[in-house]
């Protein structure tokens, strides 16, 4: 047939639309439907997505190298912001004498009307309280608010299902509780005998232990033992000798807020990421509860970490190290948020570190060391595995095993303890610390992930456009219209039409 | 927002390829590598100019305006002389 006066003959159209019922419905028929919620939690679809720049790499093999035959369960009690840790580095009479610099400060900005100090701003951060069920969980039981019945209490049996599926349900109820990044690592040998606490931080940062030891009421070891269930007594903390998981999670921070740093506003930005772990933990471990299974350790309360928060951030995959050692960066939202991590007898499957680029950038990058008062953070070019001294004396607060720069952290929180705002500059100031509204975000992190030869001039671009930390920005905050919280959760969400 | 910018700039460019047809005009491809370069370069400037304010990042976005706004700007202008001195001897 001749195709002079039609481009398409009849037959052709007929074949045509055949192929397109046919790729409709292929594409119909690979279409995910759910008919009830055990199927929804089975779909590839509930896993959390991350972005397209993130690559996955093998378990136990984050960035940042590790070797944990050089790493030692680290004593919970000898950290930076312990009065006792920093009295040994700065004498007694500087740590006592923080409150006295810090007051004073205060009264001067506030005097001076100075950006972050006025009336509404002082209002703000001050009246800032945490009214929450669940604030005093326990080591592996929270009482308060009255507990969920376990499954035997109930007359059923326990939830069982795959790691997969397990995993996927336990992120989805996180993330409707308040987490944000939620990912696991199994609690191997290796993790048990180098990277879970030997001590618990407990009542360890308080100022009367000065100068002394620290008791065990004061601060109890964490042991393990052959036992099925987790338990806590006025002497110890006990991890039972069975499988267990440890879940990494994030909540999230504003970042309009830690921008504003160095005020009273970025003060009130480390508030304002605690506001739900009351509630988080409590849901969790009743959530856990319910199903028949364990929670030990604490979301919320650095008194009974079971590990590194950072370190389960960064074997999880939720973010990478940075030049602040195992403060983690998230690709998603950078420095602003709070990581937890504790333990579950729940099998899970873990999750894979990731590669975002964003450990080999903090080579290039030294902003947040550039912009910090006390001048704590590393300007290394390049991590070590040496820990060096401290003021001249051994560094007790950092944790050999990993290849990284170090801080001062004892100093870092005695600048913020002299200062009538904490400080934080830092996370304000962070090169990852931007929001979504600019399209070369994307892309700076896109190349990030894949090309190091530009990430000196990025760092340098970033300054140059006046990204970071400024204290103007405390006074022109009042005027914004800011997500709930200030906390922009949209940025994990795949489904639903919410993410951009 | 964006759809709709992306639709105006195809009607653009579809209208300017319509009126070079409607009087005969050509351009050489490094004129419409050039060009095509600009245009891109300004529509990021674009984006990145109303996202900054988006993102309270005023000194950020008025550095849009000059890092890729200026160049682009300078890249279509460029064009522009290119094929009006061309058009011109010939």
């Amino acid at each position: 047939m001749s195709k002079f006066h039609s481009m398409v003959s009849r037959r052709d159209f007929m074949k045509g639309l055949g192929m397109a019922g046919a790729g409709i419905g292929a594409v119909a028929a690979s279409a995910p439907v759910f008919h009830d919620i055990d199927e929804l939690i089975a779909s590839d679809t509930a896993v959390q997505p991350r972005p397209w720049w993130v690559k996955e790499r093998p378990i136990d093999d984050p960035t940042i190298e590790v070797d944990f035959d050089m790493m030692e369960r680290h004593d919970g009690r000898n950290q930076g912001q312990s009065a006792r840790v920093r009295a040994m580095y700065y004498g007694a009479d500087r740590v006592l004498g923080a409150a006295a610099l810090s007051a004073a400060e205060l009264a001067e900005r506030t005097a001076s009307n100075y950006p972050g100090y006025t009336y509404r701003s002082r209002a703000l951060a001050g009246s800032f309280k945490r009214v929450s069920p669940g604030t005093a969980p326990g080591w592996a039981e929270t009482k308060d608010p009255a507990p969920v019945k376990t499954p035997e209490e109930r007359g059923e049996p326990k939830w069982t299902g795959t790691p997969e599926e397990a995993s996927r349900m336990l992120r989805a109820a996180m993330r409707a509780y308040g987490a944000s990044l939620v990912g696991y690592t199994e609690l191997t040998q290796e993790h048990r005998d180098h990277v879970i606490f030997s001590y618990e931080k407990g009542d360890s940062n308080n100022e009367k232990y000065i100068g002394t030891d620290v008791p065990v009421t004061a601060a109890r070891p964490i042991v393990f033992e052959n036992v099925t269930k987790a338990y806590e007594t006025t002497e110890k903390l006990v991890i039972p000798n069975v499988p267990l998981w440890e879940i990494a999670l994030s909540t999230q921070g504003s970042n309009e807020l830690w921008r504003s740093s160095g005020t009273l506003l970025g003060g009130f930005a480390n508030s304002n990421t605690f506001y739900n772990c009351g509630n988080l933990h409590a849901s969790t471990y009743n959530f856990l509860r319910y199903l028949g299974y364990q929670l030990i350790g604490t979301i919320g309360n650095d008194s009974r970490y079971v590990g590194s928060e950072g370190g389960a951030a960064i074997m999880a995959g939720l973010g990478e190290a940075s030049r602040q050692k195992l403060y983690t960066l998230t690709p998603e939202y950078g420095a602003p948020g709070r990581l937890y991590g504790v333990l579950t007898d729940l099998p899970l499957e873990p999750t894979h570190p990731i590669d975002a680029g964003i450990y080999r950038f903090c080579h290039s990058c030294q902003k947040c060391a550039d912009h910090c008062p006390p001048q704590v953070i590393s300007k290394e070019k390049e991590p070590s595995w040496d820990i060096p001294l401290t003021e001249g004396k051994e560094t007790i607060f950092s944790v050999k095993g990993t290849k990284a720069f170090y801080n001062n952290l004892p100093l870092c929180r005695q600048y913020s303890n002299e200062t009538s705002h904490g400080c934080r500059i830092c996370w304000g100031e962070c090169t990852f610390t931007v929001n979504r509204g600019s399209l070369v975000h994307q892309i700076i992190k896109g190349t990030v992930a894949n090309v190091s030869l530009f990430n000196t001039y990025f760092y340098k671009l970033g300054e140059a456009f006046g990204y970071g930390a400024d204290a103007e920005k405390a006074e022109t905050w009042w005027d914004l219209s800011l997500p709930t919280l200030g906390q922009d959760s949209t940025i994990t969400a795949a489904d639903g039409g919410y993410g951009k | 927002m964006w759809f709709f910018i992306g639709i105006l700039i195809g009607a653009l460019v579809l209208g300017f390829i319509w009126w070079l047809k409607h009087k005969n005009l050509h351009l050489t491809w490094y004129e419409w590598l050039i060009g095509a370069v600009g245009l891109i370069l300004l529509v990021f400037t674009l984006q990145n100019f109303m996202g900054s304010f988006e993102e309270v990042e005023s000194k950020a976005a008025y550095m849009f305006l000059l890092v890729t706004g200026l160049p682009s700007l300078i890249l279509l202008a460029l064009t522009w002389q290119l094929a009006a001195r061309r058009l011109s001897k010939a």
